[in-house]
Parts: C-alpha cells; structure tokens; sequence
C-alpha cells in the first residue's frame, strides 16, 4: 500500500514472523520494519530455575528450536562448569546438525526458491513440481524423524538437559536413524542441485561486508570474521552491539558501526569453502550445501555416539549450581547465536542477554537492500519491489527469533 | 456460493468465462492457517500432513508459506487455524474479520489457547521488561500482554499443546472434515498415556512433573523420554490442583510452586 501523502511504500514480505519493508524509492532508502509483539522472553527467564531457563528458550522459535535449547543449556553448563560426556556432546551435535537440515528445508522450499522458480508457495511447488517437493518432504521427514529419535519431539526437544541427557536413543534406534539418512542422502544431493540451479548467476547487486561464523558450530571455538579478526564467543558483547530503533520491535546487530553477515554463507566464507562475491543471494546456495554437508555431520556423530556404547552411566554428569555467568554460543541454522545467563548460587537466573542471528543481520539487510535500489536504478518500481522482498528471504530472517 | 458471473473452478470451470487466478475447486473445504506473536512451532505440525491435506481440503492461505491469498469470492473459510496471541489493536480486528469469514475456528497451540508460554509477562512484568530489553524512548508494537484468542472472539475448538503434535494436527482435521466431533481435551490425564507406556512415576521419583492435573492427548512424549510435564496440553478435568500444589510444594518451596505450575497452568481450566 502507498502511504497517503508520501511517496514511501510499505509492502509485507513472505517470511517466518510479521515484518514489512518501507522503502523510499525516490531517496533509494529502506528500512525493514519488524512488527511482531515484543514476548520479553530475556525478561521471562529472570528468576527462573536453570533447568525452566532451557525449557522456556526454545519457544523463542518453533524453527530452530533445539539451537536455542542447547545454546540455553550450554550457557548454563559455562556458568556452572559442567562437561558433558562426550556420548551426550555428539548426539547433540546430530540434534543440530538435523536442525540446520530441517530449518534450510523449510526455509528453502517453502519460502525463497518459490521466488526463483516463479511459483508463490508450497501448495503451489505441489503442482508444478510434485517431485521437488517430495525432495523437500523426504527431508523435512528425515530431520524430524532424526530430531524425534533423540531429542523426543520434533519441535521443542525434551531429553536434552544441563549435564547432558535424559535418555539416549537406543543402539536399534539409532541404526534406524542412520539408514533413514543413507537413504535421504540423494535427496539432499537433489535439493543442492536445486537451489545451485534455481539460482545460477541471478547477482541483482555486489557489496561488501563482514562475515561473521563460528569456527566450529557447536561452538567450541573462536568466531572467525571474513577480515580476518577472532574473538571469543563470549566476548561477544565487546565485539558486536545491538541498537534499539524505535520504529521495530527487533534490536538491530552492527559492528564497527556496520551490518554484518551471519549465516550460511558466512560459515561457508569464513571456512575458505566459497568466495566472496558480495552477492546475498549466494546464501540460498549455501543453504542448498550445508543441507548435504550437515545431514552427512549428523550421520558422524551418530556413527560415533553409537561406537561410543550409548551408555546410561554416560547420559549426565552430576553437578550443582553455582552463582556465575555463563555464554552459550553455536551456529543456529541462521547464524551464530548467543544465550547469556547470570545465576544465583541457588541456580535461580537472574539476568539473560540472547542475541540472535536475524536481528545481526538486520543492518546488513537494510544496507543490501539500499545498495540494490542504487545499483538497479533502471528497474521499475515494481520489479524493484520484488527484489527487495526476494533479498529479505535471501537470509531467511526469523522474525520470532529476532523479537524474543 | 460463488456468484455467476465469477466461477471459482479452474479444472472443472464452465466453459464461457474460465477465470486465469482462483483454481479453487468446488467441492473441496476451505482451509486457512494463519499467527499471531507466536514461534510458528505449531503450524509446522501441517507440513509433514501438507501432502495429505492438499487431498482433502483446499488450503486458501498460509501465511507463512503462501504471499498471495486465494480468491474465494462470497464463500466462507470452512476451518481455520490460528496460531499464537493477539497483542495489538491490529491482531484483534484481524481476528474479528477472520470470525466474521469463517465456519469453525480453532485455536491452534498453547498461545492461542492459553496465552503460553509468552504470557507469562503480564501486564506489570511486561513494563518492568520492556525498559529491561528496549530503550526509555522505544514505544511498544503490543498493548496487551500475550492473550488466549478466546479473549478477543468465539473459538470452537482447541487443539492444545506446546507444540501441537503432526499427528494431532492430522487426526483433529480428519474428524473436523468429515463432521465428526473432534477429541476433546482434558478427558484424562497425561499418567495415563504415561502409565501405559510403563514409565517410571517422575513425581513419585521427586521431581516437579504436573501430569496429574494435565490432559493427556498428547501421549506423554515428555515423561517419555525423562522430562517431567510441564502441562502444555492444558489442565485435565477434575484435576486435583489442590493435592498438586501440595506436592509441588514440598519439591520447590512454596513461592516456586506456583510460578512452575504457571508456566502453562494455573487451576482447573487452565487459564491463568
């Protein structure tokens, strides 16, 4: 819709959560507004027992909800000191692992390659193309079924705690996981291709920026930049800030007063696997990869769960709570995410900071968005529209994550 | 029903004026899933059942999948499924205009059926929270706290759970779709599911588990697999919230009794 009496539009966007975009055209400036309701869940946790802290964060996000478990509980563990076994450490992993699978499945097919192909949703890729969205549903199948097999459920995992894990999945369990994803494995191979050719050369825009990912996704690592700096994840707050804008419910990440990039192109950049071209739609192609590259990560860390006897004297390790401050950080399918939590002596949490990879991204997709606009200065305002709304899906922005 | 002049069938369209948009079929119920403030972890449960439902029903919006909305002319969405909490002006005339279009409406999960796990920060929490993550100057989008959709408009069914099972989703739009009385909530608890599947009490076992007062359609995946249940079913009818307390009490003192069994409960209805 035009505004009256302006010449800004506002149009919403296909995306997971309720945003819109305000763009100036005459000004080549944009602003990605988020509109949903602020849920204060920092606020919520504050006087929580550690273990509710782990339950309640995964609500965050019904997407990446077992990131936000396990960066929760991994916080906790920091602040304690606890140290999971290393049975618990690699079926997490496969947790993850599945997880980045599941949410680029959904992201990739059921909101951004639509864009490339044409097609306007799911229902509609079940008509045109029946057989890619068998690909999208055998995968989709495959990391819930693996999600369920070891965390309990599909969305918000319940075996996963601080110490480690309620139960394992049994030896039997967990070969049916593995042949499941021996199975899946070409139709992860598909879904690369796929998003590879859907996107092929379409480079709309080029802009530098920073990438930023964790060397190693669980997070036992420094975060690596594309300028070749690192950090500790848990001098996070000295290194990235977040600004309140009064015109979104979602904080907006910067770093040295600029956007940033996190996410799967980011991981792929930082780990010499891609080029950097400046060009976000590559991200969609990432995605595509790291579907193959994190479903066969699950498959290794199964294998070396199961190697490792799944024994129930391994499941937790005891440990009481203490006062302390404690980071989690891992790579969520979007981005690095980081859980901060302080606690009493009592285990009692009594100040949270969780920042999460959308709202890092959030100035980088502002900054993309004004240099599309200034660099395709002869598309007509509708094609523009459409790029615009194409680049937003490119990052697959949570915006429930991003208002939390 | 569709008007003359704008036939709504594609495939089976007469053949004077055959419309390019709005391949709506006839015969098949109109579907719509829709959220509010929400983790979107509900209406995933369709996903795995799209395939299945695009059989039976016709999906006329999704917004989380979909951006342009079928055209359905005069006819009225025969089910639809909302997702999480209206907590703006906004949120509330949309679901009143959505009431006005639709046959049966369903509240879909714990926020839309309870307020979950969100409204725990009730009004005064949420100003003391809001300076807590915002700036003094920033002006809130929300201007309620989290709220069950029944607050705002009628709400024929509720399909609970945090998260609402794929299985769940299925069952309750088969029994929906062919007119049968969908399962009702709250008719046991989750020990019953939890007995049958042998496992150890975890209440009995000292920890704060609130099957016993919470309804048990969910199959008690959480006792399950070691967690205690936290409730997001619901409460269970004649719930024995009094001996509950009691218990929980004994296990976390008083003062963090309450606020466990607030997570998703507070009595015998299950609102808070």
């Amino acid at each position: 819709m035009n505004m009256a009496g302006s010449n800004i539009d506002r149009f919403v966007t296909k995306i997971e959560g309720h945003g819109h975009i305000e763009a100036d055209f005459s000004s080549s400036s944009v602003k990605l507004s988020i509109d949903e309701g602020e849920r204060l869940f920092e606020g919520i946790v504050v006087g929580k027992r550690y273990e509710d802290v782990h339950f309640i964060t995964p609500r965050i996000c019904g997407v990446c909800p077992t990131a936000h478990n396990i960066a929760s509980i991994r916080g906790i563990e920091a602040a304690f000191g606890v140290k999971p076994t290393e049975t618990a450490i690699a079926l997490r992993k496969a947790m993850l692992a599945a997880q980045i699978v599941q949410s680029h499945t959904l992201h990739l097919f059921f909101l951004s390659l639509p864009d490339y192909l044409g097609i306007d949703s799911a229902t509609g890729l079940a008509a045109k193309n029946p057989k890619l969205l068998k690909v999208a549903l055998s995968l989709k199948n495959a990391s819930d079924a693996l999600l369920k097999a070891i965390g309990g459920r599909q969305v918000h995992p319940t075996t996963t705690i601080v110490g480690g894990f309620t139960r394992f999945p049994t030896q039997k369990e967990v070969e049916a996981s593995l042949k499941l994803i021996a199975r899946t494995m070409k139709d992860a191979e598909a879904a690369r291709d796929a998003c590879a050719k859907a996107v092929g050369d379409f480079a709309p825009f080029h802009r530098e920026t920073e990438y930023l990912s964790l060397d190693d996704y669980y997070g036992d690592s420094d975060v690596l930049t594309s300028k070749g700096e690192e950090f500790n994840p848990s001098d996070y707050d000295k290194n990235i800030s977040e600004a309140v804008k009064l015109y979104s419910s979602a904080k907006y990440g910067t770093r040295h007063e600029h956007g940033f990039l996190v996410g799967a192109m980011a991981r792929q950049i930082n780990a010499g696997r891609r080029k950097q071209t400046g060009n976000t739609f590559e991200n969609n192609v990432a995605q595509g990869e790291e579907i193959v590259e994190f479903l066969a990560e699950a498959q290794r860390n199964l294998e070396k769960a199961a190697s490792l006897g799944l024994k129930r004297d391994e499941l937790a390790v005891e440990f009481e709570p203490k006062e302390g401050v404690g980071v989690g950080a891992l790579e969520a399918p979007r981005g690095t995410l980081y859980h901060k939590f302080w606690f009493d002596s009592e285990g009692f949490c009594t100040k949270a900071d969780i920042i999460t990879p959308t709202a890092q991204n959030l100035t980088n997709i502002e900054e993309d968005a004004n240099a599309i606009l200034a660099q395709n200065k002869d598309k007509s305002q509708a094609e523009l529209q459409r790029l615009l709304e194409m680049l937003v899906r490119a990052y697959d922005p949570c915006i429930t994550c991003s208002v939390h | 029903m569709p008007s003359k002049k704008k036939p709504l069938g594609r495939r089976r369209a007469r053949p004077t004026a055959a419309p390019k948009k709005a391949p709506v079929q006839k015969s098949k119920p109109l579907v719509a899933i829709y959220d509010l403030t929400d983790c979107e972890g509900c209406e995933l449960a369709f996903v795995p059942v799209v395939e299945a439902v695009a059989k039976t029903c016709e999906i006329v919006e999704w917004r989380l999948t979909q951006e342009k909305r079928m055209d359905i002319g005069d006819r009225k969405i025969d089910v639809a499924f909302v997702e999480g909490s209206p907590m703006s002006a906004e949120d509330r005339e949309f679901l009143g205009k959505l009431r006005e279009r639709t046959k049966v409406l369903v509240a879909l999960g714990a926020c839309a059926c309870i307020g979950g796990v969100p409204a725990l920060a009730g009004t005064a929490e949420r100003e003391k929270f809001m300076s807590l993550v915002y700036s003094p100057e920033y002006k809130p989008k929300s201007d309620t706290p989290a709220l069950p959709l029944d607050t705002v408009v009628k709400v024929d069914y509720y399909l609970h759970g945090c998260p609402v099972l794929p299985e769940m989703a299925a069952r309750f739009l088969e029994q929906v779709l062919v007119g049968k009385a969908p399962d009702k909530f709250g008719g046991y608890p989750v020990c019953l599911p939890c007995k049958a599947a042998g496992n150890p009490c975890l209440l009995i076992q000292g920890n704060p588990c609130l099957g016993p007062v919470s309804a048990g359609n969910c199959g008690a995946p959480c006792p399950t697999f070691g967690k205690v249940c936290y409730g997001c079913t619901g409460a269970v009818k004649g719930g024995n919230f009094t001996q509950m307390r009691h218990k929980l009490a004994e296990i976390l003192g008083e003062e963090m009794a309450e606020a466990h069994l607030r997570i998703f409960l507070k009595d015998e209805k299950g609102k808070r």
